[in-house]
């Protein structure tokens, strides 16, 4: 399973501040990528046309590849790849690089705050023999019964939210392509977030709120699974 | 090509094997060689090595086997090319048993001292095809597998 | 890290051709000679973004492509355990060892690992193996059983290519092949590879 944080600011940083968080992250000397961001423009008369390009994003991956920061200009996010690590240590690699990430931006507004799971279920299948998703998942397709050839791909996605809670949710399903020999994978992506007005502001208030997030996440997870699911997983 | 000089069957020859190319113990320590560090390499053109380079021992001056071992050891570090990290080793082979395990796989090789610029003590290994993974396996495990230890500055291995 | 020196705009000469779907873009003011698409990642997500890596001097190129390899193993963290998961780890530190590497060597490619992960995880490997990686960039696991060794070279195509060598009544016996991953326990059947892969 790989989890995200990400914050989401209300406006975009200034270019010096964003040069500012490169140089900061710089120092921790882990694997840095930027994303650039290319444009070309062609406006009338012109015979070329002109290319222009801009550092977009910084991405970070720690030498363990079990962690990378993602920032650019409005959202700073810490993934944790598997194995996950648990609800703790995700935390922890948020918080620690978050204060250097503030340090150099202030205390500008948040936007949005977005905690999002992505789960694959490596099932395995009897010599490639098809397997019906429905016995390991309650989050699936019901396709109709004219459809008599195996399914070859799932791509599902519902956008809804929990009212109580003031929180979005985004629920994906999708089959991927294996790594393993012999089994058939599918992803169960659960992204749930707050965004506008009532995103939280306050450290105080953003923990209670990132605490709302996991137990509600874990109630999801465990109603989009089956007790067959459980046993491949455990 | 000049005339080149034959090496006996009774010299040796030493070849330089990257630690990436050695076989380790869990404490990562080289414990032999593997097959493909008997392979011809492809160069940047695309085209196969002609042969297989290694160092001749007996080149050197010396009272007995181990020092002019040593001394041929020495001779690779003088080089700026290949970098020798202190967990590299170096493949010792006798030449005659070298040849038999070609033999043995229908290769007749040539191996002689084919000196080059900067490696005096360069040796050839010429008509060898290093296609069989079996031939390069028993040259890893037995006719080149004796392991020596790079120089440490201060002259020991 | 070595920054690239941005420039904007850039001369429309330097740009290379993109393809569709595969695309590299220059991320130097003056284009390397050669891109490939372990340096650019094309965002298919985001047209007009590209996913670059900077071009690192050659110690930060094998840190890079550490980093990359021990991602690759997220993909099988569910089918292995830390404790596997940390010796992998430690083989591939000592391979990619900044003092030990020889640069003019190809670094083992993700691909090449990635193959080798399946054969081990399919084949039910319980022993830790040593690694190695040919000059052409492909990973080299081995297995020894006292005088006896498996040798595999893992193409990045799934399928791998073994020598063996084991000792009967003092004899040795060698055998070599290719297989795919899939099937090389059954090909390894007659040589008990057991005493490797436990």
């Amino acid at each position: 399973m790989q989890a995200v944080i990400e914050f989401r600011l209300a406006n975009e940083i200034s270019s010096q501040d964003f040069d500012r968080l490169k140089a900061k992250f710089l120092k921790l000397k882990w694997r840095a990528e930027e994303q650039i961001e290319f444009q070309l423009q062609l406006k009338p008369g012109d015979t070329m046309p002109t290319p222009r390009r801009r550092v977009s994003g910084l991405r970070y991956t720690a030498p363990d590849a079990d962690k990378v920061i993602a920032l650019d200009r409005r959202n700073y996010s810490t993934t944790v790849l598997p194995p996950y690590p648990g609800w703790d240590a995700l935390l922890e690699a948020f918080w620690t690089h978050h204060a250097s990430w503030r340090k150099v931006i202030g205390k500008p507004p948040l936007g949005r705050i977005g905690v999002r799971y992505v789960n694959r279920f490596d099932i395995p299948t009897n010599n490639g023999e098809p397997i019906n998703f429905n016995d390991y998942l309650t989050f699936t397709t019901t396709e109709p019964a004219l459809l008599d050839e195996p399914v070859r791909g799932i791509l599902m996605q519902v956008h809804s939210g929990i009212k109580s809670d003031d929180l979005r949710v985004n629920l994906s399903m999708a089959t991927v392509e294996s790594p393993v020999i012999d089994h058939a994978s599918v992803e169960l992506d659960i992204d749930l977030y707050r965004e506008g007005v009532d995103v939280p502001q306050s450290d105080a208030d953003i923990s209670a709120y990132l605490d709302v997030v996991r137990q509600r996440r874990t109630e999801i997870f465990e109603a989009c699974i089956t007790d067959e699911m459980r046993k491949v997983i455990s | 090509m000049a005339d080149l000089k034959t090496i006996a069957d009774e010299e040796h020859v030493l070849r330089f094997v990257q630690y990436s190319l050695c076989e380790k113990n869990d404490a990562g320590e080289p414990i032999g060689f593997y097959p493909q560090a008997f392979s011809l390499k492809v160069q940047p053109d695309g085209s196969l090595e002609e042969y297989l380079s290694a160092g001749w021992v007996e080149y050197y001056e010396g009272v007995d086997h181990p020092t002019r071992v040593k001394a041929a050891i020495a001779g690779f570090g003088k080089r700026e090319r290949p970098k020798v990290g202190a967990n590299a080793r170096f493949a010792l082979g006798n030449v005659g048993r070298i040849r038999e395990a070609c033999r043995s796989h229908s290769q007749t090789v040539r191996i002689s001292h084919e000196p080059l610029p900067n490696f005096e003590s360069h040796a050839s290994i010429r008509q060898f095809n290093s296609a069989s993974s079996e031939l390069l396996d028993l040259l890893a495990a037995d006719a080149w597998a004796e392991m020596h230890k790079p120089i440490k500055k201060g002259g020991s291995t | 890290m070595s920054v690239n020196a941005l420039v904007t705009p850039i001369s429309s000469a330097t740009l290379p051709n993109f393809k569709s779907g595969n695309a590299s873009a220059a991320t130097y003011a003056v284009p390397p000679a050669k891109l490939s698409e372990q340096w650019v990642q094309w965002r298919k997500d985001d047209p007009g973004q590209v996913l670059t890596v900077t071009r690192p001097i050659e110690e930060e190129a094998v840190f890079d492509r550490l980093v990359a390899l021990k991602m690759a193993t997220a993909d099988f963290a569910v089918h292995m355990n830390s404790e596997r998961r940390a010796g992998l780890f430690k083989g591939l530190e000592g391979l990619l060892d900044p003092d030990e590497w020889v640069f003019t060597d190809k670094m083992p490619s993700v691909a090449s690992f990635k193959t080798l992960m399946r054969m081990i995880i399919h084949n039910h490997v319980a022993r830790r193996p040593s690694l190695g990686a040919t000059t052409d960039g492909k990973i080299i696991a081995s297995w020894r059983s006292g005088e006896d060794r498996l040798v595999v070279e893992a193409f990045a195509s799934d399928e791998v290519r073994w020598v063996l060598s084991r000792h009967v009544d003092g004899q040795r016996v060698s055998a070599a092949g290719t297989s795919p991953v899939a099937f090389l326990r059954t090909a390894l059947l007659p040589y008990a590879p057991e005493a490797w892969f436990g």
